[in-house]
């Protein structure tokens, strides 16, 4: 497995609390991982952290399987909080001025101003620009000299929904195209499971939970919940008059993760059988309430 | 370092407040001329009127408003986490932000010095190169100093406003704490106001100063200046952004 950002046991404190507490990451090459925590549980300094804009109290981190350095940084684009752009610039002389230290000439400048949908912009000065149109010029430089890694935090806020399908597409296709790998903090959660391949829960400095996009979708598929008086009898019929094998007892309640499309059947099976069914219901567990769960409201 | 080289002076040269301080400098050294033809009635000449170029530009002033505008810039509009985060070190940007603003006060006083003489030599004519052009560089050489006050107190308080409000204040208001100490110490083979750069600049623009001054305020210039990056350094070294 190739890492491209690896942190162990990452600490970050101020005075006596730990913003960032023994937090041990892993993002593979090719991931798109979709950072998930409250307001203040420490995504974006740990974000910071990994570029070297705050130091670290504690614990390593590695980029490109090596010891992060200066270097290393220099194959990742970034954008942290509120883009950092000179207001009294055109969106084509912001992209000018960082392409001397980020590389990129002319031709993708340009190409960056079409994909974030700033090219006619013209000689409107960045400081009367909106809140979306600051934040697609921020992606747009931190996309300047084809990054291997993009490091993008809160990239939609302030977005409207035709530019967050716009960031969101420009994502999948780096990510699918060029196997750019992306690390991505969203509050909004559906944005974040569009497109994530893997997941980083965090609260209160600690990460939770690391999880794949397909190991969350199974945690998270529809399932029919049954209650019955004779569950013995029931789950009997179940495997030998159905063949459903996944089939779950706990009390009075049987819960099938699979089958759902055979409800009605599933119902007339059982009430033959004598099981005395009194419930029968799907349910599906929201991804939302997932994290939730996990990170407490 | 290239790169970072390349990058401030591209910042620089499309930076409008270099142009503007350039132009306040020369107007104000033009307005000048009257004042010595009609109010003091005195006669000098193109060279001469450029050596007294610091003196009637208000250039120390306005060298601070340019460092602290040129250099927190960067600061003020959050640009230089883009930097940091690009896996740029705080001494290259520290070096290359030295270098570029280094280079702007020069060019400023450059500018002056050619401004003076042609508004000199036109009202009085060109006159005698005496000692002019030692004086210019020894006050050149001087202005490291100032211009290294200036860009480290930009970079330590990273805020446009207080550096341009501190750094006025504090060259008037050290110049003052020396003389008061002057007063109240009354030291007998020294004088405090001695010391500082205001001192060393009038020593470097007096044709008849002795060799042990000019060359105590020489190395004082750069003692000076090399403190003041120091400190400079040491307050961004571990910044964080």
């Amino acid at each position: 497995m190739e890492y491209v950002i690896r942190t162990k046991e990452l600490t970050k404190m101020y005075g006596h609390k730990a913003a960032v507490d023994k937090v041990s990451m892993n993002i593979e090459k090719g991931d798109i991982y979709g950072f998930i925590g409250k307001n203040g549980a420490g995504k974006t300094t740990t974000m910071k952290m990994l570029l070297g804009m705050i130091f670290p109290n504690g614990g390593t981190m590695e980029l490109f399987g090596k010891p992060a350095n200066n270097a290393s940084r220099r194959r990742i684009g970034s954008l942290i909080e509120a883009p950092g752009i000179y207001k009294g610039c055109t969106a084509y002389e912001n992209l000018k001025r960082f392409s001397l230290l980020y590389g990129g000439d002319d031709k993708s400048i340009k190409e960056l101003l079409e994909l974030v949908n700033l090219s006619n912009t013209g000689k409107k000065k960045a400081g009367a620009f909106s809140l979306g149109m600051k934040q697609r010029l921020g992606i747009a430089i931190a996309m300047l000299g084809d990054p291997e890694v993009l490091v993008l935090d809160e990239p939609v806020n302030g977005l409207d929904p035709a530019a967050i399908k716009g960031v969101r597409d420009t994502l999948l296709n780096l990510n699918q195209e060029k196997g750019t790998t992306v690390l991505i903090s969203s509050h909004l959660l559906g944005e974040l499971a569009k497109i994530s391949t893997r997941y980083g829960i965090i609260n209160s400095g600690v990460l939770v939970e690391e999880v794949s996009a397909q190991e969350l979708e199974s945690r998270c598929r529809q399932t029919l919940v049954i209650k019955c008086r004779d569950t013995a009898a029931a789950e009997t019929a179940l495997r030998e008059k159905l063949g459903i094998a996944e089939i779950e007892t706990a009390g009075d309640t049987i819960t099938l993760l699979s089958g759902l499309e055979r409800a009605e059947e599933i119902n007339t099976t059982l009430v033959s059988a004598g099981a005395g069914v009194f419930d029968l219901h799907t349910t599906t567990a929201d991804m939302e309430d997932y994290f939730i769960e996990r990170i407490g409201r | 370092m290239r790169r970072i080289l390349r990058f401030e002076f591209h910042k620089l040269f499309r930076q409008r407040s270099f142009y503007i301080c350039s132009l306040v400098t020369a107007v104000l050294l033009i307005l000048g001329i009257p004042v010595f033809t009609k109010i003091a009635k005195m006669e000098l000449s193109g060279w001469e009127y450029a050596a007294m170029v610091l003196s009637n530009s208000q250039y120390t002033m306005i060298l601070g408003i340019f460092t602290s505008l040129f250099i927190c810039d960067d600061f003020d509009q959050q640009v230089l986490k883009n930097i940091y985060s690009k896996g740029y070190s705080r001494r290259k940007v520290f070096v290359g932000k030295y270098i570029s603003s280094l280079f702007a006060a020069g060019m400023m006083y450059l500018f002056d010095i050619i401004v003076a003489f042609i508004g000199g030599t036109v009202v009085w004519g060109v006159g005698e190169v005496g000692d002019s052009i030692r004086t210019l560089f020894l006050q050149g050489l001087v202005l490291i100093g100032y211009h290294a006050f200036f860009f480290a107190l930009s970079m330590i308080l990273g805020r446009t406003g207080p550096s341009i409000a501190i750094g006025i204040v504090a060259t008037t208001m050290i110049t003052l704490v020396l003389t008061i100490l002057d007063v109240i110490l009354k030291p007998k083979k020294f004088s405090f106001t001695d010391y500082w750069l205001d001192a060393f600049l009038n020593n470097a623009g007096d044709s008849d100063v002795k060799t042990k001054v000019l060359a105590v305020s020489l190395v004082g210039t750069f003692l000076f200046a090399a403190v003041f990056l120091a400190v400079g350094y040491a307050f961004n070294r571990k910044k964080q952004v």
